[in-house]
Parts: C-alpha cells; structure tokens; sequence
C-alpha cells in the first residue's frame, strides 16, 4: 500500500476505482468536487484508490496534488479507522464485500447498470449482479436523482435493499464565461455512447440555418460509427473531437461553445449540464431523468429523444432573441448555486453519514 | 522499441506525443503489426489549447483474414492518424 498521511482515523473513507487528475469518466467528476466540498467544511476524509488501472506516474502525481491518498487491496482498508465507508467503486472484486464485513457502508450508485444495458444496447451482465451484490451487502444506497430513485423501484431493487436515498450531484463554483459574440459553435460533452446521441449535434450541421456552425465535442471514446458518420456526412472538417477534456482544456471548451446539446435517452444526473449551467451556457436536451431535475424549466427541451424532435429544439435556441437566452442562462445559474453546488453535495453527505453511523 | 516524442498535423489540429513511447515487444505475440499514430481518447487532456491534442501509439495486429485491428474497435476506442511504421515479431526459436 502507499499513502501520503500518517493519519489513521478518519470521518470517512472514500473507496474509489478513479481520481482526478486523470478521470476515467463520470465518477471521476464527482469524486473531484467531493474532494473540494468535503475540503470546505472540514470533513476528515482518506481517499482510497482500488482495482485501479493507473501508470506510476499517475499515482505519484495524485499522491502529490490531493492530501489524505492512498492506494491498496481491499483487505489494506483495514490498516484505516472511520465510522463510514463510501463506495463509489465499479470495478468487480469480490474481496472488496468480504473487506467491508462490520463496517457501516455508503454505496453510491452513479448509474444503474441495467439502465445502461436498456440506453446502450450492450450487454454488462457480469456488472449487474457486481452492482447487485454490493446494493445488498451496504447499509446504504444512494441514488444521484429522483429519476434513478424511480429506476431503483421499478428494477424490483428494494428486496435487495429498502434503504435508499437521493443525494445530488455538486459542482465546484466556476465563473461565467465572460460575454461575447456568438463564436457559431455548439458543444457536446460526455462519453461517445448510443445512450447519449452525440451524432445528433454532428448531423445538424447539414441543417438549414446552421450551415455556417461547427460543432465541437468533449468526450472519451472515439469509433468505427463516429469516423464513418464523418466521412458519409461530408463534415470532417466541421466537427472537431478534443478528446476527454479536463482541468483548463474543459474551461476552454465551455469558453468556445455557445450552446450545450444533451440528446441522451439516459442521464442519472449529468454534470456536464450542470458545467454548462454554472457558467452561463444554454442547454438544448432532453426532458428525461436528472436532466430534468438539474435544469428545470431552464432548457430548450426537446419533445422527446428523437432526431426530428431535436433539430425543432436547437431551432428554438438559435431563433431566441437575447434577452429570452439572457433569462434562461440566469435562472438555470442561480439553479444550480442554491442547490448543486460541492459544497451542498458535501453538506448532504455528511447528514447521511451521521444517521447511518446511528444505525 | 523507442517511439521519440513526435507531433502529427491533421483534421486541422496538432496531435503531440510528448514524450519518448517505449514498447516492450518481448511481451508482444509474433506476427505483423502496423504502427498506428492515433488521437489519445483514453488520457484525461489538461491541455487548454484546443488546437493541440494527445497523441499516442497503437500496435494494430495483422487478422487471419489480412485485415489490421482498427483503433477505432473497443477496447482502444482511440482515432487514427497515421501509419508510422510496420514491423514483424518473429516466433521465438530454439
């Protein structure tokens, strides 16, 4: 095991497959405004990498940037004391249950994994019954929206386990991108995968009224579908892929986009809305899941997931006149600084911890 | 084998590798391989200029059927550039 503190007891143990600063995807996201909040109220945390997949010098630079580290077994948590363990872990291991045998458990679910099965046409069955196993073996669950609480009792979830609680998601504050004329440029951010529609923002392009844009995406696994659709739509070099995009590259992506497209068919919560949000940015999505509860009624909804429906809504949001985009900006803003921030997050953890450690 | 650290112009952006790549072909199974500059879609990018992006190395096999492995393919999921180089592992003899 390495570890960059001396300390042994602590409030909590946070037990996780990623950390920043290279995220693996959106956990990652959360641990890092975790890590933030927790930091701003004083909460005691050791931040524990599992079943891992990074390089040394990954290690060595997240033991030197986050105080509080360290990287083990599941059977090394033991060498720490704290009242709760949080799970945000994803990567199956059995040793991991057996490891946490006696101690009181948080087990945050950042996406149901049968919902991904449904939104992405795959099949993860292995990590169904891995995520399964852990929803029965904790004390705790916790869902990131309403909507996944909803999800938790249709999947017939509460014989595993009937404790189960929404905390949501909060981002760290960030500053609004400063304003400026219209750069003709819509954004897309989040993970490559069917669930989330990213051709959508690709194929308005051939659209009228958005001949003169180009569209601009943030995300983690480039494809077959995603070269070829490039290719066949004559827009190669319109569209422009950065790769996953964190620190100061995804400030210069919110700083370069005018607008947000979110065509999911899924979103348990959705950060990248709640980035876009935070700095000013409108947002062109769906009404679905934690979409909808992150922005409500701030949005260009789209009437439901399909292509047509979302072309109508990005035609909505060029045709707004200032003020109306001004309006909507504002209010999505002071949306998420009453009630998505890091600090909110961490401050809603910290009740749970406290009623769990009484049980 | 040791890939220095090189930049790659296309679609319109740099792709930078910045630095020296070392390949362990003693782990490698024989056959042919090309040599595969791609876009890097598995490291977090810090980098706030947009006009660069990673770059890595992708060791694409040569399939039965004569084809090469796409780095597009999942596990990889990263973008081609270029074709850098191939080179063939012989089987170990002896």
């Amino acid at each position: 095991m390495i570890a960059n503190t001396e300390a042994r007891d602590f409030d909590v143990i946070e037990v996780t497959n990623e950390m920043p600063p290279n995220r693996i995807g959106g956990v990652g996201t959360v641990v890092e405004n975790l890590l933030s909040g927790f930091a701003a109220i004083g909460v005691r945390t050791l931040w524990f990498l599992v079943d891992h997949g990074y390089q040394p010098f990954e290690i060595d630079r997240m033991l030197s940037e986050y105080p509080c580290g360290a990287i083990g077994t599941p059977e090394e948590l033991k060498r720490f004391a704290a009242p709760i363990t949080h799970l945000h872990s994803y990567h199956h291991n059995p040793d991991l249950i057996g490891a946490l045998n006696g101690t009181r458990t948080v087990f945050t679910i950042h996406s149901l994994l049968v919902q991904e099965e449904r939104s992405n046409d795959v099949k993860l069955t292995s990590a169904v019954g891995w995520q399964e196993g852990l929803i029965a073996a904790c004390n705790q669950v916790v869902l990131v929206s309403d909507a996944e609480r909803r999800h938790y009792h249709a999947l017939g979830y509460d014989r595993l386990n009937p404790r189960v609680r929404v905390v949501h998601n909060g981002l760290r504050e960030v500053a609004p991108v400063p304003a400026r004329a219209p750069s003709r440029v819509l954004g897309f951010c989040g993970r490559l995968v069917p669930r989330k529609h990213p051709e959508y923002v690709q194929m308005i392009l051939r659209e009228p009224g958005f001949e003169n844009h180009r569209t601009m995406i943030a995300g983690k696994a480039f494809s077959r579908y995603a070269r070829d659709l490039l290719r066949e739509w004559d827009i190669e070099d319109r569209v422009d892929y950065l790769g996953w995009c964190g620190g100061a590259r995804l400030e210069a992506f919110y700083a370069a986009i005018d607008v947000l497209a979110i065509p999911s068919v899924y979103e348990p919560f959705c950060m990248a809305a709640l980035e876009a949000v935070a700095r000013g940015i409108p947002v062109v999505c769906t009404r679905i899941d934690g979409l909808a509860e992150v922005l409500g009624d701030s949005a260009f909804f789209c009437e439901s997931d399909s292509y047509a429906d979302f072309r109508a809504a990005m035609l909505r949001w060029a045709a707004a006149p200032q003020a109306q985009l001004l309006a909507l900006t504002r209010a999505a803003r002071l949306r998420y600084q009453s009630r998505f921030t890091d600090i909110a997050m961490a401050q809603n953890y910290r009740r749970l911890f406290e009623e769990v450690a009484r049980l | 084998m040791i890939v220095p650290p090189f930049r790659i112009r296309r679609f319109g952006r740099t792709y930078r590798s910045p630095t020296e790549l070392r390949i362990d072909l003693g782990t490698i199974a024989p056959g042919q391989y090309r040599l595969v500059a791609v876009h890097n879609f598995q490291l977090e990018d810090r980098n706030p200029d947009l006009n660069e992006c990673l770059a890595g190395i992708f060791l694409a096999a040569r399939r039965a059927d004569g084809g090469w492995e796409e780095a597009e393919s999942f596990p990889v999921e990263c973008r081609t550039l270029a074709v850098i180089g191939t080179i063939e592992i012989a089987a170990a003899t002896g």
